[in-house]
């Protein structure tokens, strides 16, 4: 039996290795690519030097910051990103909060329809949406990208989940003591729920980092684009400058990668907890 | 009674907090522009909205100096420029139609110059525009510009699209250097010529299509070659069929030439877009752009050619990205004012010269040092004057029809039937046409 453990932990374990290097070459090459002269990029991509900048030349990055305004990019995309993360996190959660624990009538009737709701994707209601939003005056400014998305079904679920197997004991005691709904769940629910916090601010992190249709439709303004829209302004005519293109997105994708290293032990336990997959 | 007061003191804060900044931040915005427009009004001058595309550095960077030195020129006019990314440009003036929200002057590419007119986004302009300033503009522009009776749009620059070659590689093979489109080599002595060069070639891969590209550059690139052996993409005369047009024999023919070079190995992939520079092909079918590159590369021994002649005569593309007045526009004289400005010889020069392109007035391509009379791209502005270039069809439907062509070229060229890839792109073309009820023209 022990043989047999050890040979499926060698096999596992060289595996392992083969399948990271499948989704870290791509990351690894765009960090090199975005040292390198942009007539060089494409030259080198069909081989080993394809892995290795040519030199340590800064010219791409400063190139990003000559072309767009790449703070102002990087700050809408923050600003936008934590609002929706934060607000997210506190709406979602109290109304996952409502439909696991608290009684009241339609209860069943919503959670269907948040459910339901789960598989319709933004490109079909995005029509709508956009009609919605142009009435309401809200087309070109941060409004327009954070509202629609605090709210959010699939969170929900994923609290409401999590909020069902939490032991019912912590809040009769506190109930018992004589706390209300409100601070129960402020006091003694959230503080015990970190790890599908932790879950759904990373997901929902990645997906508005990157939303990218949806600020296309409703913004022209460099005042409130996010990044998405900013390495748009690099596909131009040929030949593309692709050193810089590799820049913006080193540049782009290091605040994903930080919050992922900072948030990864309570995400792995959120992911563990919640049954999510990605 | 408790519970609300504890409730009130630790939860509406927050969301208080909450409620206060989301409307906050969205102001931020519309205070800039507030405060600008209050500049502007101080000094009682017109707004008028621009947006063009965010093309190279370069462009950006002349265009906005241009707009600030506009600015400054006229006191009761304020230019405010808007760039918006190339990639889904379209998408975006499509979004701000249907908001209501499109600025007064309007940057656009030429495949949807026609969808915006037909959708009655854009202004007529030749009230706007003093004749002399139209008179001025090369032939190809104002073709492009012209639907129903009316020109739409003008351009600052146009494009050109030719073969580059190596002058040492062709005199090696003893082969003729082509003066002008009149001069072109015809198809079986272009085969030819990539026979010989092929036999000098280690891989036998002579010729650069730009492969690598995609998109709209097989339509640009390659719809001349139906357009010279005869055919084209569409029915000029009525615009509402491709059938036994887009799918003619002389298409076949002429597009099966282009797969047989593909398939004999005479045509270099380019994955890295460095087969010319690099030396490993001897002729390059591209456009102006790639000219400083190649010039770099090659320096004297650089040669632009015409389009080979496929039996009617060398073609080739045309068009570029232009400005419009929309419809949305409330002071059209004043956006026309803009716009004459950006014509002016001085201008039309400042772009050309950062971004490559030929320029779009006569006089101003007389005065290039590098497409006037003995200048090196010459070539590229003749084609535009002497109507070598053929403008994309000038219909709504264009943008299906490149999209069908596209989807066509990349079945050839992948080795599928060449009729049975331009019947499945012309039933295409001309469903969309009968969905859209003929697109019929606009009423007077």
């Amino acid at each position: 039996m022990n043989h047999r453990r050890v040979l499926n932990s060698v096999l596992v374990y060289s595996l392992l290795p083969g399948m990271s290097l499948i989704f870290l070459i791509p990351v690894w090459m765009m960090l090199a690519g975005s040292f390198k002269a942009d007539d060089l990029v494409l030259q080198h991509a069909g081989s080993l030097q394809g892995y290795f900048p040519a030199s340590m030349s800064m010219q791409n990055y400063q190139d990003v910051f000559d072309r767009v305004p790449f703070l102002r990019y990087l700050l809408n995309s923050m600003l936008i990103t934590s609002t929706i993360v934060i607000a997210g996190a506190l709406v979602n959660s109290l109304a996952g909060y409502a439909l696991a624990r608290l009684r009241w009538p339609g209860r069943d009737w919503i959670l269907l329809v948040i459910i339901a709701l789960m598989i319709i994707p933004l490109e079909a209601i995005a029509v709508p949406l956009f009609y919605e939003v142009t009435l309401l005056g809200w087309r070109d400014t941060y409004l327009v990208q954070i509202v629609p998305f605090i709210a959010n079904a699939f969170s929900i679920y994923l609290f409401y989940t999590f909020f069902l197997g939490l032991p019912r004991e912590f809040e009769e005691a506190a109930r018992i003591d004589g706390a209300g709904s409100w601070r129960i769940f402020f006091n003694i629910v959230a503080p015990n729920a970190k790890p599908v916090y932790a879950a759904v601010a990373i997901l929902t992190f990645l997906t508005q980092w990157g939303s990218f249709l949806w600020p296309l439709m409703v913004t022209h303004s460099e005042e409130v684009r996010p990044l998405p829209l900013g390495i748009a302004a690099f596909y131009t005519l040929p030949p593309l400058q692709w050193g810089d293109i590799f820049a913006f997105g080193v540049m782009m994708v290091s605040p994903v990668l930080l919050v992922f290293i900072v948030f990864q032990r309570w995400f792995v336990a959120g992911v563990a907890t919640t049954g999510v997959k990605g | 009674m408790n519970r609300i007061v504890i409730m009130m003191q630790t939860c509406l804060p927050r969301l208080m907090y909450l409620l206060l900044v989301l409307p906050l931040m969205s102001l931020l915005p519309a205070c800039d522009r507030n405060n600008d427009q209050q500049d502007d009004t101080s000094k009682d001058a017109i707004t008028i909205q621009a947006w063009a595309h965010a093309g190279q550095a370069a462009e950006r960077l002349v265009l906005k100096k241009q707009v600030e030195q506009f600015n400054q020129q006229t006191d009761d006019i304020d230019i405010e420029l808007t760039f918006v990314p190339e990639r889904d440009y379209n998408a975006q003036v499509q979004a701000a139609a249907l908001a209501g929200d499109l600025p007064d002057i309007l940057e656009f590419d030429g495949p949807y110059l026609y969808n915006y007119i037909w959708q009655q986004q854009l202004l007529p302009l030749e009230t706007l525009l003093p004749a002399a300033v139209i008179d001025d503009l090369l032939p190809s522009i104002v073709v492009q510009g012209t639907y129903g009776q009316h020109l739409y749009s003008v351009g600052v620059f146009d494009s050109g699209l030719g073969l580059y070659a190596r002058k040492s590689a062709l005199s090696r093979i003893n082969a003729r250097i082509p003066q002008s489109a009149a001069d072109a080599w015809r198809i079986a002595e272009f085969n030819n010529i990539l026979l010989k060069l092929a036999q000098q070639d280690d891989d036998g891969a002579v010729l650069d299509l730009k492969l690598n590209y995609g998109g709209e550059w097989f339509t640009y690139g390659f719809s001349p070659v139906l357009q010279s052996a005869g055919a084209d993409l569409i029915d000029r005369d009525s615009y509402q069929h491709s059938r036994g047009v887009l799918n003619s024999d002389a298409a076949i023919a002429a597009l099966q030439y282009v797969q047989s070079w593909i398939q004999n190995g005479r045509v270099d992939p380019n994955l890295d877009d460095a087969a010319f520079v690099s030396g490993r092909v001897a002729l390059s079918w591209v456009g102006h752009w790639e000219y400083s590159r190649y010039k770099q590369a090659w320096q004297d021994d650089l040669v632009i050619l015409p389009l080979p002649d496929f039996g009617e005569g060398s073609r080739t593309g045309q068009g570029s990205w232009n400005w419009g007045i929309t419809t949305r526009c409330a002071q059209p004289q004043a956006a026309a004012e803009f716009i004459r400005f950006l014509l002016q010889t001085d201008q039309v020069l400042a772009m050309s010269n950062v971004n490559g392109a030929v320029p779009g007035t006569r006089s101003a391509v007389q005065r290039s040092a590098s497409y006037g009379e003995k200048g090196e791209l010459h070539l590229f502005a003749d084609q535009l004057l002497q109507g070598v270039a053929v403008p994309r069809p000038r219909t709504p439907a264009y943008p299906i029809i490149t999209t069908a062509f596209q989807q066509a070229f990349q079945q050839i060229r992948n080795g599928a039937n060449v009729k049975q890839a331009l019947d499945k792109a012309a039933t295409i073309i001309d469903q969309d046409i009968r969905d859209n009820q003929g697109y019929p023209f606009l009423t007077e």
